[in-house]
């Protein structure tokens, strides 16, 4: 039997025997399921408009229902409740630590004029010979080319464009009238949760438009381990590198129409992001990752023709990547450390999300780990977690009498509160006192304090009144201990490296901070609650999305993209996992600031300390 | 506030500072599964934990610690006016400083301790348990009566400090202070408690304030509960003697590490000890 389901604008059909989450994940909703469709999650609650759904007890035809475990019982009119709605991720702004890059693109348009003389030689040896003249060495021709080899020299005089990869394949002819004004390529980060494309300019660096969206794999699973474990039924594997590569091209169409060029036009992208999502995208199992220590399945991506994989620029064009350090270092971190600006050692790449990597970069090596924070800093497995996008507390301010003020991303109500709002959330409670060293709510000390109907305290940040959805807004002692383990994983990464390298915090030149978290973030207040060591607060720097910059990087400055290589050599992976001093370090730093306080300045101490004792 | 602990153990450092203790520990009730080989030397004591008490002169012993044992739920359930009347007896039938150890029960616990805490102002008693979930409870009331506490934490050189931070935070003067990191038996992870003693020592001799408190081990009850130490196999050797080198063997080791105060029971373990610390440190 089939039913008609309209939702957030747009209709269409459902079977009776089919939930609704995997009705909407076919047709493109970016429902987010952190659990991966257990029910366990709740993350993917829709509200009954109008019409029966069975929830897998019982007949409802009002209120909130899971999507995983629902199946329309009669047509459907249905909601997303305002906490769910779509991330719009170009909310994310960036701060640009800008890198100086010697232009050498990977892609060229090479003018040739084959002087109009007949020869005995083949025109193919011709050319090769131009290009010799040249000081190029084509090694290979492809054979759309030649294809159209002949057809092009007679119609354009023996004068035309020649697009060159590497300086040695010789992969298309494109007519020398129509002269191009840009020379668009492709960036793309492919994120756990979003992804990131940028179209620039071959020539100048210069970026032509962008583009962001819910990487479509999340209702396969939020984090990486569901879906890799999704991922162990080939027919899973197979759909989830469909649907990326699905969108992927839905948004290369759509921002090169919107410039009015051709996707034909462009004959590169790079693609950065984390060991999984490159081995979802180039459809290779990733299985290993999951099992033993850091084992990869592909170490280092190909480079393939764009035609072989389905991805929508001109067939002709090549699609790569960079190589992976191991199964958590992957190549956006190593894209990361192509962006960064010239560097002064030793330097710090934090690059803040679920994976947390780490990077210290000293006597010319990388010493490198994956912290695994967990999905806190990005909103999840926080009661009222959200993606930094409209509704999200990104700031706030206790303040006297029990008055709290905050800032709400592209709305006036909150609907939840981002990894941003929780560092501040945490450093405000821990300053009036409201919690203690250990991040434990302290009885009595505020009116916001409460115990909820979980049997634990929590601290409402804001009442249902003035909320966007239908209750109060609170965080609750889980969140905090949840953020705890989280900030504690990143700063014993950050230690341990610095242990290994025989390194003091205050040698440390610089600090650069990577990933979506970075752009709101209050240096100030992060070290207060030793989520960074306490340095200088100018050596902080910003690098915005550093994965896609690094990319981008990669494709002007062929000197750089064979850089890479040589990084990856030079990078010494860590597994934390798995060092014996590791765990002493974590446990340490589950303390506010750290359990060793000269780890953190006196002043900082004493600021801390008048909170308690006031209340 | 002055590091009192920068030494370390059986070392003289212009004049010692403070000596290793023996507690003899005492209960306010002999369980059914008390050892054998002890019931030999004290099972006329249940009940009378005064009487006891006295007996730690014979042995030389340092100090009394009392365990109520009787209190426990699962044993006699003694209320707070019975703990609070086993501690009269044995303040009234000793001169040596005494530990009062509670259940291990939070619940119970936070009832009698700060009870006893109460009551006996001024008398310097040394009361424990403060664990991370119930501390504030016990603090709330220690703080006041002029006695110490002993805070215990498993095995975790940080969770150690955290607590000591969070109880001085309280109110608890940090020369107030004892650690004790749950100890185990030879064989039961006693090399893994040793280190942990060992590395809060070391840190208290680099200055770290908040681990230079005295540090407790009860070697007692962890010997007891090893089958080794009380089993009566022939092959193991004869049971009295393998009883008392277990708890000697164990509390020594303890010492070594940097442990200041050990909690024994067996007279003839004492005994061994004693004449350790006393040659070891008579002639320094």
């Amino acid at each position: 039997m089939n039913y008609s389901v309209k939702i957030e604008g747009k209709s269409f059909k459902i079977n009776h025997d089919t939930t609704l989450m995997e009705a909407l994940r076919e047709r493109g909703f970016p429902l987010v399921l952190n659990c991966g469709g257990l029910g366990v999650c709740r993350k993917c609650l829709l509200e009954i408009t109008s019409g029966k759904v069975c929830d897998g007890h019982s007949l409802k035809d009002n209120g909130k229902i899971l999507a995983c475990k629902s199946y329309a019982k009669s047509d459907l009119v249905l909601r997303i409740p305002p906490q769910m709605s779509h991330y719009d991720p170009s909310i994310v702004k960036e701060f640009l630590a800008q890198k100086k890059i010697k232009l050498d693109p990977l892609i060229k348009v090479i003018s040739l004029e084959l002087k109009g003389q007949e020869s005995s030689k083949a025109l193919r040896q011709r050319i090769i010979k131009e290009f010799d003249k040249k000081g190029i060495g084509i090694s290979e021709i492809s054979s759309e080319a030649l294809k159209n080899l002949e057809g092009f020299f007679k119609r354009s005089c023996f004068k035309v464009d020649a697009v060159v990869y590497k300086n040695k394949f010789l992969i298309d002819f494109i007519e020398n009238k129509s002269k191009r004004a840009v020379m668009p390529a492709l960036a793309v980060d492919i994120g756990t949760t979003t992804v990131v494309l940028n179209l620039f300019d071959l020539r100048s660096g210069r970026l032509l438009a962008d583009d962001a969206f819910i990487n479509p794999q999340v209702s396969y699973g939020a984090d990486i381990i569901t879906r890799i474990l999704s991922a162990r039924d080939l027919l899973v594997l197979k759909n989830l590198s469909f649907i990326l590569k699905k969108k992927i091209n839905e948004s290369i169409k759509k921002i090169t129409s919107c410039l009015k060029i051709s996707s034909d036009d462009i004959y590169i992208a790079g693609i950065a992001g984390n060991t999984t999502m490159l081995h979802f995208f180039f459809h290779v199992s990733p299985d290993y990752l999951r099992r033993g220590h850091s084992v990869t399945t592909v170490d280092f991506c190909p480079q393939s023709r764009a035609g072989d994989i389905d991805i929508l620029i001109n067939p002709e064009g090549r699609i790569l990547s960079l190589p992976s350090a191991s199964s958590y270092l992957g190549a956006d971190i190593l894209a990361g450390l192509l962006a960064l600006p010239d560097y002064e050692e030793p330097f710090i790449l934090a690059d803040i999300g679920t994976n947390a990597e780490v990077v210290l970069g000293w006597q010319g090596n990388f010493l490198a780990a994956s912290c695994s924070a967990g999905p806190a800093f990005e909103g999840a497995g926080i009661k009222f977690g959200m993606h930094a996008s409209k509704g999200a507390i990104y700031k706030l301010e206790i303040k006297e009498n029990d008055d709290l003020d905050y800032s709400v991303i592209g709305s006036l109500k909150p609907a939840g509160i981002c990894g941003t709002g929780l560092i501040e959330a945490v450093y405000e409670l821990f300053k009036k006192g409201i919690v203690n060293k250990r991040g434990k709510f302290i009885e009595g000390t505020s009116e916001r304090l409460r115990k909820n109907t979980e049997e634990e305290y929590e601290y409402v940040l804001v009442y249902r009144r003035d909320s966007l959805i239908d209750s109060d807004i609170s965080v609750t002692q889980s969140d905090i201990d949840n953020f705890i383990l989280a900030k504690g994983a990143l700063f014993s990464g950050i230690y341990f490296l610095c242990q290994k390298a025989d390194l003091k915090f205050n040698q440390i030149k610089k600090f650069y901070i990577a990933g979506g978290l970075g752009n709101c973030l209050d240096i100030e207040k992060s070290v207060k609650i030793g989520l960074f060591p306490d340095i200088e607060r100018n050596k902080f720097f910003y690098l915005g999305n550093a994965a896609l910059k690094g990319i981008e990087a990669a494709l002007l400055s062929g000197e750089l993209y064979d850089k890479s290589e040589f990084i990856k050599e030079s990078m010494v992976v860590f597994d934390l996992s798995a060092e014996d001093e590791y765990m002493r370090e974590f446990t340490a730093s589950l303390f506010l600031p750290h359990t060793d306080q000269s780890l953190f300045s006196n002043k900082n101490q004493n600021e801390v300390k008048a909170g308690i004792d006031g209340k | 506030m002055e590091n009192n602990m920068n030494f370390f153990p059986f070392l003289n450092k212009g004049g010692v500072y403070s000596l290793p203790k023996i507690a003899f520990e005492i209960y306010d009730y002999i369980p059914e599964n008390y050892p054998g080989i002890l019931k030999e030397y004290f099972s006329n004591f249940s009940g009378k934990p005064g009487m006891w008490a006295g007996a730690a002169r014979e042995f030389k012993a340092d100090m009394v610690c009392l365990k109520l044992i009787g209190c426990h739920p699962d044993e006699r359930d003694f209320g707070t006016a019975q703990a609070v009347n086993s501690v009269k007896d044995v303040l009234e039938n000793t001169d040596l400083p005494v530990i009062v150890i509670g259940t291990g029960i939070s619940q119970k616990d936070n009832e009698i301790l700060p009870a006893i805490a109460n009551h006996f102002k001024g008398q310097n008693l040394i009361l424990g348990c403060a664990r991370q979930e119930n501390y504030k409870e016990i603090v709330k009331e220690a703080k006041h009566s002029g006695g110490s506490i002993i805070l215990e934490v498993p095995v975790d050189i940080n969770l150690a400090k955290q607590l000591s931070i969070l109880i001085s935070e309280e109110g608890m003067p940090l020369d107030k202070i004892v650690i004790y990191n749950t100890s185990a038996a030879l064989g039961y992870g006693f090399e893994y408690v040793y280190s942990i003693i060992e590395r809060i020592r070391l840190a208290a001799t680099s200055g770290d304030k908040f681990l230079s408190t005295p540090q407790l081990a009860i070697v007692s009850t962890e010997t007891w509960k090893a089958k080794e130490a009380t089993a009566d196999f022939a092959q193991w050797g004869e049971n009295k003697a393998r009883y008392a080198l277990w708890e000697a063997v164990g509390a020594c080791g303890y010492l070594a590490a940097g442990a200041d105060i050990v909690v024994m029971h067996h007279p003839e373990a004492i005994k061994a000890v004693r004449l350790l610390i006393d040659e070891l440190t008579e002639n320094n």
